[in-house]
């Protein structure tokens, strides 16, 4: 089953194609990689996969809630990383689990509580976004270029943490100029890599990883 | 004399105030410019029996219910018009006139409205700084970052924490910004306010010595008024607009 699918999704803007026709799904347990140089639309792809952006034609399908890293982390600058990893956790959850959670993400990727992102580096800023993005645990994450910014220990934990993620029978979809070593070795068995280009793209639903592969 | 110096610049004010007064006396006569020494010992009798405290507090309450009241009604009013722009847009003259209007406009608006009393200096007060705190709050608004509201929904948080955590201390920088010149703007107003259409209250003090030419009163009423919004742009306003700034450079 697709936890995502998209058919025949185009986007314009100011009369210029952005997106020709996609055509994909994101099924259990896989993880993919959209990949292209800057311009092709991955941005708007993803954010029309979370439903921020309406597509200009075509249809979504999703079948769970969605996580997205932005681009730009969208953080809200004036709180700390603990109250912004606090401000997107659903109320219903009990004050302990909140509590675990916001503490387990804050030291996996080291990240000071009390810190406000003013105060971070750019690197520091993308591992809080990174750490909202997967502390809500939902069977959808999107992922708009999550390894800038970061050295080779932290594209190793993230890969690391998208192999769980798929490992759970959850799925991932993620925006990148280029395939890295360390996702390729983590996600090797689950990753599908589709390739943005100004042609129509399809990938029959359910069975991803077609395009041709591009590793860095 | 360093201890001295953060006080200097008011005692140097004083005795050019006490200079040109004195000036003012040689050449009108005591009886139209009373001595620096008159008008200090009239304020003194003022303080001596409650009378300067008791009216100096009056206009500062109306001065503030007047704020209260606009910020009650202004900061509500800003957060929608800025999501709502076309509205913003389209009553921006609207706005940008009431706040170039002088308070004398609203005082007898609200003579003829309300009579004389209480109404008057806290209507026009209102007034004359509901269009500040409404376009400031406005600004402010405009201003969030847009990418955290779509973050926001995306991930249904609700209504009051995004409030809370975000859109009010967004805004805040440029609500304190407002506020260091409404409160300016209150003070003046609400006196100017109480000489035309209050019985009571600092202003009116003023109207009273000047309709039965007691100048040593009248001087003493304007030195109380001046000393008071001295404290208030020392001790709230100027910390309010460090604040703002403060704030506003680290990006809330």
């Amino acid at each position: 089953m697709d936890w995502l699918s998209l058919k025949s999704v185009g986007k314009s803007f100011n009369g210029k194609q952005v997106l020709k026709s996609v055509t994909l799904a994101l099924p259990r347990g896989r993880v993919l990689c959209l990949v292209g140089p800057s311009g092709q639309g991955k941005s708007t792809l993803l954010e029309i996969m979370a439903g921020i952006q309406k597509p200009g034609g075509g249809t979504v399908r999703r079948e769970g809630q969605v996580s997205l890293l932005f681009q730009d982390n969208a953080l809200v600058p004036w709180l700390s990383a603990e109250r912004n990893l606090r401000y997107v956790l659903p109320k219903d959850w009990p004050e302990s689990a909140r509590a675990g959670k916001v503490a387990f993400w804050l030291e996996r990727f080291r990240l000071d509580p009390k810190m406000p992102p003013t105060d971070m580096s750019g690197g520091m800023r993308r591992r809080l976004a990174l750490a909202r993005t997967f502390i809500v645990g939902r069977p959808i994450t999107l992922l708009d270029e999550p390894f800038a910014f970061l050295d080779r220990y932290w594209h190793s934990l993230v890969a690391g943490i998208l192999a769980d993620i798929a490992g759970e029978g959850r799925c991932a979809a993620l925006a990148l100029h280029s395939v890295n070593p360390e996702l390729k070795e983590e996600c090797g068995g689950v990753l599908d890599v589709l390739e943005l280009g100004p042609s129509p793209v399809e990938i029959p639903p359910g069975k991803g990883g077609e395009a041709p592969d591009k590793t860095q | 004399m360093r201890p001295l110096r953060p006080i200097l610049p008011y005692l140097v004010s004083f005795m050019a105030w006490a200079i040109a007064l004195w000036c003012l006396g040689l050449a009108f006569g005591g009886q139209l410019v009373p001595s620096p020494l008159r008008v200090l010992g009239s304020l003194g009798s003022l303080a001596m029996d409650g009378t300067l405290f008791a009216e100096l507090l009056r206009t500062v309450r109306r001065a503030l219910l007047g704020v209260l009241l606009a910020t009650a009604l202004g900061v509500p009013l800003g957060l929608l018009a800025a999501r709502f722009q076309p509205l913003l847009r389209y009553t921006a003259p609207l706005i940008a006139g009431l706040q170039s209007c002088p308070p004398v406009v609203w005082i007898s608006i609200a003579m003829v409205l309300a009579g004389t009393g209480s109404a008057v200096p806290v209507a026009t007060v209102f007034a004359a700084t509901l269009p500040i705190l409404f376009s400031n709050t406005a600004q402010g608004a405009m201003g969030l970052p847009s990418r955290v509201v779509l973050m926001g929904r995306l991930y249904g948080v609700p209504f009051a924490r995004r409030f809370l955590d975000f859109t009010l201390p967004g805004i805040l920088p440029f609500f304190l910004a407002g506020l260091s010149i409404v409160l300016s703007t209150a003070w003046k107003a609400a006196a100017v306010a109480e000489f035309m259409g209050s019985h009571d209250g600092a202003g009116a003090r003023i109207y009273w010595c000047y309709s039965r030419l007691d100048m040593e009163g009248l001087h003493a009423w304007a030195l109380a008024i001046i000393v008071l919004g001295l404290g208030l742009e020392g001790l709230v306003i100027t910390p309010l607009r460090r604040k703002a700034a403060a704030m506003a450079s680290k990006g809330a």
